[in-house]
């Protein structure tokens, strides 16, 4: 082979290596969710592996698999499978760039060498955090406000969906609210609310990481940039103009002695107009005839027929009297 | 005899003629007095100030509004009557075109309203030379006035309840209602809003 076709060859292999390696590293990446304690452990757990594996961590990322020490992997509180590095095994290995190699029940290598990165690590505290928005400041999403309104000249009565906080009342309550569609970043935290509350309880663990982390991450990001406004009478109403069955997120904060406490509801607005027919449709079983607009011709007849009558005798009257003359 | 008898007779028929042509003439009389009388009320009625909820009444009965029908000449204010009883419609429709069935003046839905089909061509005696695409105004208490435009114009039988329903509550119309072929139909003419 030519001395130019081979650099251009060797050109080509490493560009497409340079393409194609971050895809396979982020993808492998994309396999392992580190999950944080509270005691400095650290829990990793990987996609698609609910049965037992083996794994091995190395400093070295080139070093032969043959040697490396497997050990097996250690149910969670849970019951799921995960690898544990505990708090005095990561601060022996932190300062290194550590390498870990997982093989699955039937000896398939299906992580290979890859680094593990401990800063990506999701604390298990922010995913209780997740799991508890909605609850953190007690409210009853189910209340109703009902006003009576003339829409176009029809006495209408107006009910809307609100929310009645029922914690303390001794606390301040602000909040915002925002109706959906909005900035992408809502849309998304409103999908993933729901992807939360519909189908949290049947994700493994490795997907119920990954959603929570893209959730907080979300949530505090926007919750810091609320304007908020202060709760009067313990109610928030749904946002103006909302139609029957948009979505809208209340971001809420309560200020009770020196703490706060932040939270949010993901609802959906509901309104009911009924106009003022109901008497009407009562009256339609009521009524049995239409009314009666006859204008009667009676004193006219009658009068004709006494007309008539008068003639007759008239002209009686003249033949009696034509007769007594003869 | 028989002259005598005759006399008797001819002195009662002419007494009773003249008591008859008096009523027709008191009939008549009252006719142009409760026409002159409805012009008044009309008048009234475009002064009355919406602000302050102002409530007019003839002769004992809430005014609600005015009809209009340009084609024929006609104006008269709506009467409330709170009543769907034949009988009880009576006495008021002497007096003016009543509410027979409905919401208010210009509410959404169907507003029926009911007019004696006088020979003499007022209340709603010359309704029945309106045809599909006449125009009914009616005017309401805010003083606001809608043009209806006639859709439908059908005879039916004293008991067809179903002309009075809303068909649509999304929609203003206005139903009227008047006897012809004496009293055994009624003439009905289905009017709605021109958007």
């Amino acid at each position: 082979m030519s001395s130019f076709k081979t650099k251009l060859l060797g050109t080509i292999l490493i560009l497409m290596l340079l393409i194609f390696v971050p895809f396979i590293v982020l993808a492998a990446n994309e396999q392992l969710q580190i999950v944080s304690t509270e005691n400095g452990d650290y829990l990793i757990y990987v996609q698609n592996l609910t049965e037992e594996f083996k794994y091995a961590l190395s400093t070295n990322k080139d070093e032969n698999v043959a040697t490396l020490d497997f050990i097996s992997s250690v149910p969670d509180d849970d019951g799921n499978q995960v690898v544990l590095i505990t708090n005095e095994k990561y601060e022996e290995i932190k300062d290194e760039n550590v390498y870990i190699w997982i093989e699955n029940s039937e000896n398939q290598m299906i992580i290979n060498a890859e680094q593990l990165d401990f800063s990506l690590a999701f604390a298990k505290e922010k995913m209780n955090i997740v799991e508890n928005t909605t609850k953190r400041i007690l409210v009853d999403t189910t209340k109703t406000l009902t006003s009576v309104e003339d829409i176009e000249g029809v006495k209408t009565t107006v009910t809307t969906g609100a929310i009645e906080i029922t914690d303390s009342k001794d606390a301040t309550y602000y909040y915002m609210s925002v109706k959906l569609p909005a900035d992408e970043k809502y849309n998304r935290l409103m999908e993933l609310s729901e992807t939360i509350n519909q189908n949290y309880n049947d994700m493994d663990m490795y997907s119920r990481i990954q959603t929570a982390n893209e959730f907080y991450n979300l949530y505090n990001e926007l919750i810091s940039n609320v304007q908020w406004q202060e709760v009067e009478n313990m109610t928030i109403a749904q946002p103006e103009d909302s139609k029957n069955g948009e979505q809208y997120i209340v971001f809420l904060r309560k200020v009770e002695e020196d703490m706060t406490t932040l939270d949010a509801q993901f609802l959906t607005c509901y309104e009911d107009y009924n106009p003022e027919f109901e008497n009407q449709e009562r009256q339609v079983s009521e009524t049995t005839k239409l009314p009666i607009t006859y204008d009667s011709i009676a004193l006219i007849v009658i009068l004709a027929v006494i007309a008539i009558a008068i003639v007759i005798v008239f002209i009686r009257m003249k033949k009696i009297n034509k007769k007594e003359d003869k | 005899m028989k002259l005598k008898i005759y006399k008797a007779i001819l002195a009662i028929l002419l007494i009773a003629f003249i008591i008859v042509l008096g009523l027709i003439i008191a009939k008549y009389f009252n006719s142009q007095k409760n026409e002159e009388l409805n012009q008044e009320t009309v008048e009234t009625f475009s002064n009355i100030n919406t602000q302050e909820n102002e409530k007019i009444e003839m002769q004992g009965y809430e005014v609600i509004g005015i009809v209009k029908i340009p084609k024929i000449n006609l104006e008269y204010p709506i009467l409330n009557i709170e009543t769907s009883n034949p009988e009880e419609t009576k006495a008021p429709m002497k007096i003016s075109i009543v509410k027979y069935w409905g919401g208010k003046v210009n509410d959404y839905g169907n507003l029926s309203i009911a007019g004696h089909n006088n020979h003499n061509g007022t209340m709603f005696g010359k309704t029945k030379n309106l045809e599909i695409g006449n125009i009914v105004e009616l005017t309401d208490l805010e003083k606001r006035t809608i043009q209806y435009e006639i859709y439908d114009k059908f005879v039916t039988d004293p008991n067809d309840v179903s002309i009075l329903a809303t068909n649509d509550n999304s929609i203003r119309e206005v139903t009227l209602i008047t006897c012809t072929n004496g009293n055994k139909n009624r003439l009905i003419l289905k009017a709605r809003e021109i958007l």
